[in-house]
């Protein structure tokens, strides 16, 4: 009667989730964010081209910024062009080749004023030939958001977007509402300090088809990471942790 | 300069009637800029030409200009026996190769045996003397300057509409852009100058990303010009001039629809021209690591509008480095207040503007010292420090070892 009954539920999850992508032209599989953890708790199994994702980041310095950049490497990996809008002028490009992004199919747009800034986004996201975006945008409204989001859906790129945490409770026109924040090492006292990689924790805020609530716990190791040329292949560094 | 007169001479009265009034032209124009004109008439190119280098006979003219008329009367190779070898239009290691054999003259270059001539020298200098005695033929590379793209216009009642002055703009590019697209051409850059009331004028320079012969295309990158310049009156006149021509590149239309790479790029050059033309030029740029030890200086960004070469990627990828580079960095450095337990230690605590923090652990140091020839001030002596806090969050610090001042430079985001 139970397995009944959980069938049931899981088959009318899948019509909706259906119904409500019924709109989008082209159903093309999933990117991956690069960790395979992560992808597990999102409703698609990764990132869905033609929508937008927002990571919530706690604070600065906390991988937010990092996991964004590991999508835009897997778009980067099948041949098409990300594009970064830079409006406060901090984006370092020698980090980003370090995590593996592909200087020569980056494209990087600096705008000097926040109005420039998001009609640069704006732009981007209607352009057919760009696989991923990846902005920062500090205050957009919500009316900028949804034709983002009408945008994309359109054109069938990856929108990647860096938020500060503050706009948690705002409605959410992206498909996927992702919170960032770091998790401290604690460390055995027979390690030396630096084998721990970076850890942190990723909650499912919101998902477009799914319940939130979902969260998972990502180790990011610092020295594939400052090994990643180039070119070279990426190690999976990630590990999913019990908890 | 080469004119080719075979049967124009009698035109004019013959050869010498012809130079004269040759040279009456001339004389005018180039005195200005303080030329001379010096003027030979001969069967061959090459003859021309030594005649008029280093034929004999020159005449004074009453206004000090020399001018050197030769006509060739007698057969060639009497004309230019006596010629130094350097009529010949040879190059210079040829001449000095000439010269230490001792062959100052054509005539010595004549005497000697052909065969021998080319085993030695090589065929250039047969070739050139064969040039010059008319026994091989030479053509005169015809000089064809490409057209000129422009087009003005004046108006009789001046426009202060911004959409009347866009169409009147786009009636007169759009002659321009089909001229163009015959040619299988397109617009690189692109000159808009409106004369406004009271003599000013504003010019606009429009540049595409790839060549470009869309009417609608060009036009919507003048209107994203025209929306951030405020002219200064209205306009009484349109001055077009396009300064870069290029070959468009041709698209072969898929068979299969959906986004092909073709499309991608073509919209992809769109966008960019879209948002250079807002943004500005060196908005859009595509980063290029350096290999430079100083952080700020490690990567630069290159224009993408105008510039289509690719640049050389470093060789043999990046050195391994310490600590891994942020992701982002701080315009500048930023001040920082940090607490070692030893003096000149490892940080321990530090107060970033605004906040605390306490360090778990770091990475480093990692010693940059670079850029002496940039001056004392410009000059970094640095160790960085990637440090975690007790959060886990990451930043990268480092301690300037001229001063023994630390800041922050950066977030591993």
């Amino acid at each position: 009667m139970l397995a009944d009954r959980d069938e049931s539920l899981a088959h009318l999850r899948a019509r909706l989730r259906e119904l409500e992508h019924a709109a989008r032209p082209t159903e093309q599989p999933p990117i991956s964010t690069g960790f395979s953890a992560l992808d597990a708790i999102l409703p698609a199994g990764g990132l869905r081209p033609g929508t937008l994702v927002e990571w919530l980041a706690e604070a600065p310095g906390c991988g937010a910024g990092s996991l964004a950049v590991a999508a835009a490497v897997q778009v980067d990996r099948t041949g098409r062009t990300v594009v970064v809008v830079d409006g406060q002028e901090e984006f370092y490009p020698p980090g980003a080749a370090d995590q593996g992004l592909d200087l020569d199919r980056t494209l990087l747009v600096r705008t000097r004023s926040a109005r420039d800034e998001l009609w640069a986004i704006d732009q981007v996201l209607r352009c057919r030939g760009v696989g991923a975006v990846l902005a920062w945008p500090e205050r957009c409204d919500q009316r900028t958001l949804r034709r983002w989001q009408l945008a994309i859906e359109q054109c069938g790129g990856l929108g990647l977007l860096v938020r500060p945490e503050r706009v948690r409770d705002e409605p959410c026109w992206a498909d996927l509402r992702l919170r960032v924040a770091t998790l401290p090492v604690e460390l055995p006292d027979s390690q030396p300090a630096s084998s721990v990689g970076r850890r942190l924790r990723v909650e499912l805020l919101h998902g477009r088809g799914a319940m939130a609530g979902g969260t998972v716990e990502l180790e990011l190791n610092h020295e594939t990471n400052s090994l990643h040329r180039p070119g070279a292949k990426p190690k999976d560094g990630n590990r999913r942790h019990a908890g | 300069m080469l004119l080719d007169i075979s049967g124009t001479a009698e035109l004019f009265g013959g050869e010498a009637q012809l130079m004269a009034r040759i040279a009456a032209q001339l004389a005018g124009e180039l005195h200005v800029h303080g030329l001379r004109a010096r003027m030979a008439v001969a069967d061959t190119i090459g003859a021309a030409w030594a005649l008029a280098w280093f034929g004999v006979g020159s005449r004074q003219k009453a206004d000090g200009s020399e001018d050197c008329r030769h006509t060739a009367l007698c057969p060639l190779p009497t004309a230019l026996s006596p010629l130094p070898v350097a009529a010949l239009r040879l190059s210079a290691a040829q001449l000095d190769w000439l010269a230490e054999l001792g062959i100052e003259r054509i005539e010595q270059l004549m005497r000697l045996p052909r065969m021998s001539l080319a085993t030695r020298f090589g065929p250039e200098i047969l070739l050139r003397l064969d040039q010059a005695l008319g026994r091989a033929d030479e053509a005169i590379v015809v000089d064809r300057p490409p057209p000129v793209w422009s087009s003005a216009r004046s108006f009789e009642f001046p426009l202060d509409d911004r959409r009347q002055l866009e169409a009147a703009v786009a009636e007169q590019l759009a002659p321009l852009v089909r001229g163009l697209a015959q040619r299988h051409e397109g617009i690189g850059r692109l000159q808009c100058n409106f004369d406004c009331e009271r003599g000013r004028r504003v010019s606009l320079a429009i540049g595409a990303y790839r060549a470009t012969a869309q009417l609608e295309h060009l036009m919507e990158l003048i209107g994203l010009r025209l929306e951030q310049v405020r002219l200064p009156g209205p306009v009484r006149a349109i001055g077009l001039e396009v300064s870069s021509v290029a070959a468009l590149e041709c698209r072969q239309q898929e068979m299969f629809d959906g986004t092909s790479r073709n499309e991608q790029e073509h919209c992809l050059a769109m966008l960019v021209d879209r948002l250079s033309s807002r943004l500005g030029w060196d908005a859009v740029t595509r980063p290029r690591l350096r290999p430079e030890a100083q952080p700020e200086y490690a990567w630069r960004a290159e224009g993408v509008v105008g510039s289509q070469c690719k640049t050389k990627r470093l060789a043999g990828g990046l050195a391994r480095r310490v600590v891994p580079r942020p992701l982002r960095l701080a315009r500048e450095p930023v001040p920082i207040a940090v607490i070692s337990v030893v003096p000149d230690g490892e940080p321990h605590r530090f107060d970033a503007p605004g906040q605390q923090h306490r360090v778990a652990r770091l990475w480093g140091p990692e010693r940059i010292e670079t850029g002496w020839w940039r001056g004392r001030r410009a000059s970094a002596r640095r160790d960085y420090y990637e440090v975690e806090t007790v959060t886990g969050r990451r930043l990268w610090i480092f301690r300037d070892l001229n001063t023994q001042l630390w800041f922050l430079h950066g977030w591993n985001d």
